[in-house]
């Protein structure tokens, strides 16, 4: 039986008992208030009383029905309720935790909220007879469940007895309510060390980092979500192929001062050459160039 | 071309069907001659005709009416003598081109004096060395031989040169000699500069 089921059932016993607490009083033998109490319990749920329920019930019987010193030195007698499994704890809070995984601290005067699932207990002393017999005890435990807040008013409870015998059955329901949820892995149960964000490390101040951005921010709404440019700008930056480094042209190397002459240097000897000519051309060619008609007559005929 | 190298106009009177060669207008010398159009193919005929010693000698009697007019151009056979190449080339270029036979110039090679026409009427190469022959002989008055240093015929469509050398007589057979034999112009040129003996010549 999950978390879920037995929250309906809790649910199912409030509108009982509230009914029954607005139902007018009314003065009844304790053993017909009895039989009706069996009555009505057994027309109510005979068949849905789980096996845990009925030891809780047993258990608060059997409390019940053992003689008690309360506050006013007046035997109570339990009136059993069968279905009415609740946790409660009179004296001490008891850290309840049938319905939600988170814990419950139940206060006996004053009901406490703890969150949202918490469950709140109430514990209220019931308006029973002034002089009780042994059998004439009443316990009345109201549950109400308003939003995820588990109202449980205990009414006739003003005894040890009866408080202690209700610890017992919250045990039990404490084991019940345990067995449903599994521990956690033990490598879930390690504790988290929260790593510095790459501010801290890279700069050092991490107060002022975080002190400007929250640690944590609202999720997106659910549904198509638009990139910002800035986001599409870095995933096109990351699938992009990186750019070849250009090296930055080289900048201009100051000359460096020339080396101080080493002591041993070459000495260039040339050699010196006369402007002279060395060539001398003397006299001129004998070409026959004829000036005349004539005397080319007398060359070629002369052939 | 200059003031002496014109050769004068030619005087077409239809009306007595006349052609003449007018002297020099600006030296007033010489004198007119009539002249007739004779088609190039009637001369070509001729040499099949009359066989090449005749169409020799009629072109070497034209080339004597252009030296006798080059040189009474120039003034006498002396004065052509003793005038410069530029001068008598020119007055002889002159007769040749007006008359048809094409653009004259002259080339010396060593010793020898070579006669070129270009853009030649398509007659025989020796027809235009006698025509040149009795040219240089009539302008200068001194006895001279031309040879053709080449075969076939001219073309007046092409640029093709004729040259012709002048000679004496002996030199002249040896060249033809030696074209003959399959030498070309410039071995031929060669030859007559060399000082070796020449055989089957007549000295």
């Amino acid at each position: 039986m999950n978390v879920r089921e037995q929250v309906a059932k809790l649910e199912g016993l409030l509108a009982r008992v509230s009914s029954r607490r607005n139902a007018p009083r009314k003065a009844v033998e304790p053993e017909a208030a009895h039989a009706e109490a069996l009555a009505e319990d057994s027309q109510v749920a005979p068949a849905q009383t789980t096996p845990i329920e009925a030891r809780v019930a047993e258990a608060v019987v059997a409390k019940a029905m053992a003689p008690v010193a309360p506050k006013g030195a007046e035997p109570v007698v339990a009136k059993p309720v069968a279905a009415a499994v609740v946790e409660a704890k009179a004296v001490e809070p008891v850290v309840a935790k049938p319905v939600a995984p988170a814990p419950v601290e139940a206060k006996p005067a004053a009901p406490v909220q703890a969150a949202a699932s918490a469950v709140e207990l109430t514990a209220r002393r019931a308006e029973g007879p002034k002089t009780p017999k042994p059998d004439d005890v009443e316990l009345d435990f109201g549950v109400e469940v308003e939003e995820g807040v588990a109202e449980i008013d205990l009414e006739g409870l003003e005894d040890e007895a009866g408080i202690s015998a209700l610890s017992d059955s919250v045990a039990d329901l404490d084991t019940v309510a345990g067995g449903d949820r599994e521990e956690p892995p033990v490598s879930s149960q390690r504790p988290i060390r929260v790593e510095p964000p790459l501010e801290e490390l890279a700069f050092g101040d991490a107060d002022s980092i975080e002190a400007k951005q929250p640690p944590h921010s609202t999720p997106p709404e659910s549904g198509r979500q638009a990139a910002t440019p800035q986001a599409s700008e870095d995933f096109l930056r990351s699938r992009a192929r990186p750019a070849p480094a250009v090296a930055p042209p080289p900048a201009p190397t100051p000359v460096a001062p020339p080396a101080p002459p080493a002591a041993l240097a070459a000495e260039v000897t040339r050699p010196v050459i006369a402007a002279a000519s060395p060539a001398v051309f003397r006299g001129a060619l004998p070409i026959p160039r004829p000036a005349t008609l004539g005397e080319l007559l007398d060359s070629t005929l002369a052939l | 071309m200059n003031a002496q190298s014109n050769p004068g106009p030619v005087d077409f009177d239809l009306s007595r069907g006349r052609v003449d060669r007018r002297a020099d207008a600006e030296t007033k010398v010489g004198h007119d001659d009539q002249v007739v159009l004779v088609p190039v193919t009637a001369l070509a005929g001729l040499e099949k005709i009359a066989g090449a010693a005749v169409t020799a000698q009629l072109a070497r009697s034209i080339g004597v009416s252009f030296g006798s007019r080059v040189a009474a151009k120039i003034g006498s056979a002396e004065a052509v003598a003793k005038a410069s190449l530029e001068v008598f080339v020119s007055a002889l270029a002159g007769e040749v081109a007006v008359s048809g036979w094409g653009v004259l110039h002259l080339e010396r090679w060593g010793r020898a004096m070579v006669l070129v026409v270009d853009h030649a009427p398509a007659l025989p190469y020796g027809m235009l060395a006698a025509l040149l022959e009795g040219a240089v002989s009539a302008a200068a008055a001194r006895e001279v031989h031309a040879v053709a240093l080449a075969k076939g015929t001219g073309d007046a469509s092409e640029a093709r040169a004729a040259r012709v050398l002048i000679v004496s007589a002996r030199t002249a057979e040896h060249a033809r000699r030696w074209l003959l034999d399959g030498a070309s112009e410039a071995e031929v040129i060669r030859r007559l500069h060399d000082d070796v003996p020449r055989t089957g010549g007549t000295a």
